[in-house]
């Protein structure tokens, strides 16, 4: 089992020490291994813990201090695009910065002996996701792409293109395997066939129109306008559900 | 009297080619395009009904020019299927739609029938009579009133759907600003007390009393019932109507959460943006309140390339039939009209949008085009 990197970060050096105790209960009765690491101040947390972060909960407002929890969730999105935050607040707001650095959840403080435990677990189910990985044999070697860089698979007569996004650019993975079998072990994790050479990653879909499909990086794909109707609402179902 | 009917017969065509034109772009050429096949058109109908009984009854020409009254009765109702042509045409353009359409084309179509049927009568003879000539531009004329009337009852439908709109509208307003009402009053409250209360602690402490202070702070913290929440998405109608009906839907013990990016861009008007978020969150609300099990909403409002909007909410099975839910609520005037205003204005945003219900969950999602692209 993968020990777990929490981080949590509060003004109130007493409710720092409190959460830090209820999380600690909470892994203890799941059987879960895991280091929480509490903060009270940003300049405290090292870049290096950021990197290694699985899960932070962080409160917004920091009223003593020049910065607030959405200054640490930045710095921490730049640095992990997969950590899970979780905001813990005594006032929610539903704010357009949230979105921005994809808060998982918002925790009232008051309502944390009731709902700590679910919003950890999901949590981490919600980790498992990101970090979720397609494994493809090249050459004997079984090679693990992660599911949430995979941009589309290619069907080319009988091998399978799988292009996936790696430091900024687009790398092709040639591999023997039919596309309709791909379709069955990654349509659950959003994936859709748009077409019959192309199965596409919904989480990397910009545009989708009758006869085009764009993605990330701004790749345009042709798309069955037979199947689009249903396929649109297919797409706009799962994106309701993320 | 066959003069006067030449010059009415004429003025009517005239008439159809400028119904047929009406609402052209004001370019020259469109205009001299416009008039040309209004020309034609009209030219076709007029000519060819003509045509048409002259082969069903199977007259020469020279036999149709010989009875007089026969043939102004013909060439009379030619030209006012063409008026009625040019009018169908023009509430096509103007978004009229599949049963109004049917409605206007009924009566011309019967009462064409039925003149043919009265001169089929007098196949035989040289002409029809006077009296039949009469009865004949009678049930002409009728075509127009006719028309007249549906046209009317459909602007008094649309009336009627705007009143409900705009019915709805006021009530969402006159909700805000109750719920804001209540807000201000209660956050003036709320600050007199925390002065009282912050007293009341310091005196307590002051006092060495910490055991009755933390029991004091428990009590006032079991007392803060309402949940406290904000929405800001820079967009300050989706900010008010989430945040009113997110309210409505704590106190029913309802969870719901909200994820959003910058809505300042959305560029749907108004109301239409209010009406269809209070019709969409209301429904989930209803439906939530419904369900025995864990009572969940969540809505999505994302701009990118487009409006995203998705809101989805535990509930009962529900049917789906294409656009139409059997409602569970009580007769009442308002209710229907919900999810059919949810469906008018999305239409004529010309959005794409479903409705499902699965494992638990009723959920709708829409795509609405937005000229300007959103942000975050």
């Amino acid at each position: 089992m993968e020990l777990i990197n929490i981080l949590v970060c509060d003004d109130d050096p007493v409710f720092l020490r409190q959460q830090a105790d209820n999380i600690a209960v909470v892994l203890e009765k799941h059987h879960l291994l895991a280091r929480v690491h509490t903060f009270s101040d940003k300049s405290d947390i090292p870049e290096s813990l950021l990197q290694c972060c699985d899960m932070a909960f962080l409160d917004i407002d920091f009223p003593k201090a020049a910065f607030n929890g959405m200054d640490i969730a930045r710095r921490l999105r730049l640095s992990n695009r997969d950590a899970v935050i979780i905001f813990v607040t005594n006032y929610v707001e539903y704010a357009r910065e949230g979105y921005e650095v994809q808060a998982f959840r918002y925790l009232l403080k008051k309502e944390i002996p009731q709902k700590l435990e679910k919003c950890l677990l999901l949590g981490l189910e919600h980790l498992q996701t990101l970090r979720k990985t397609y494994p493809i044999q090249i050459n004997r070697e079984t090679i693990h792409l992660p599911v949430e860089d995979i941009l589309y698979f290619e069907s080319q007569k009988h091998t399978a293109v799988a292009y996936v996004l790696c430091n900024g650019s687009i790398k092709p993975y040639r591999f023997y395997g039919p596309l309709s079998n791909i379709e069955a072990d990654l349509e659950q994790d959003g994936f859709l066939r748009v077409q019959k050479s192309f199965l596409v990653n919904m989480r990397h879909i910009l545009k989708y129109q009758a006869r085009e499909i764009v993605l990330t990086g701004d790749i345009s794909l042709p798309a069955s306008p037979k199947t689009y109707a249903e396929l649109k609402q297919k797409f706009l179902f799962w994106k309701g559900r993320q | 009297m066959e003069l006067v009917f030449k010059y009415i017969g004429l003025a009517v065509q005239l008439l159809a080619v400028l119904v047929f034109c009406w609402g052209t772009p004001k370019k020259w050429y469109r205009i001299a395009l416009s008039l040309l096949a209004g020309c034609a058109f009209v030219w076709l109908i007029s000519n060819g009904f003509v045509l048409g009984v002259r082969s069903l009854f199977g007259l020469s020409l020279w036999d149709f020019q010989n009875r007089q009254l026969f043939s102004l009765a013909v060439i009379s109702e030619g030209q006012i299927l063409s008026f009625v042509g040019a009018w169908i045409v023009r509430q096509i353009r103007t978004g009229y739609q599949g049963g109004w359409l049917l409605l206007s084309l009924l009566f011309p179509i019967l009462s064409m029938a039925a003149l043919l049927v009265m001169l089929f009568t007098y196949l035989g003879r040289t002409d029809i009579s006077e009296t039949t000539f009469f009865t004949c531009c009678l049930l002409e004329l009728s075509n127009l009133a006719a028309l007249g009337v549906v046209h009317a009852t459909r602007k008094s439908t649309l009336l009627g759907q705007e009143m409900v709109l705009l019915h709805q509208q006021l009530q969402i307003q006159s909700e805000s600003i109750v719920s804001l009402e209540k807000s201000y009053r209660a956050q003036r409250q709320t600050t007199h007390d925390y002065q009282n209360q912050l007293l009341t602690v310091y005196h307590l402490l002051q006092d060495g009393k910490d055991g009755p202070a933390r029991e004091y702070v428990g009590q006032l913290l079991d007392g803060q019932s309402e949940r406290v929440f904000s929405v800001n998405t820079g967009n300050a109608i989706v900010d008010a109507v989430v945040h009113q009906k997110f309210q409505a839907a704590y106190q029913q013990g309802i969870e719901a959460s909200f994820r959003g990016n910058d809505l300042s861009g959305i560029d749907m008007k108004m109301n239409e943006l209010v009406v269809l978020l209070s019709n969409l969150l209301d429904n989930a609300i209803e439906g939530c309140g419904r369900y025995s099990g864990e009572r969940k909403l969540e809505c999505s409002m994302i701009l990118q390339e487009g409006l995203f909007l998705s809101v989805r909410n535990t509930s009962p099975a529900v049917t789906v039939h294409g656009k139409y839910i059997p409602t569970a609520k009580e007769p009442k005037r308002e209710h229907g009209y919900g999810l059919r205003t949810i469906c008018r204005i999305l239409d004529q945003n010309k959005a794409q949008y479903s409705f499902r219900y699965a494992d638990g969950w009723f959920e709708f999602a829409a795509e609405i085009p937005n000229e300007r692209a959103g942000g975050l």
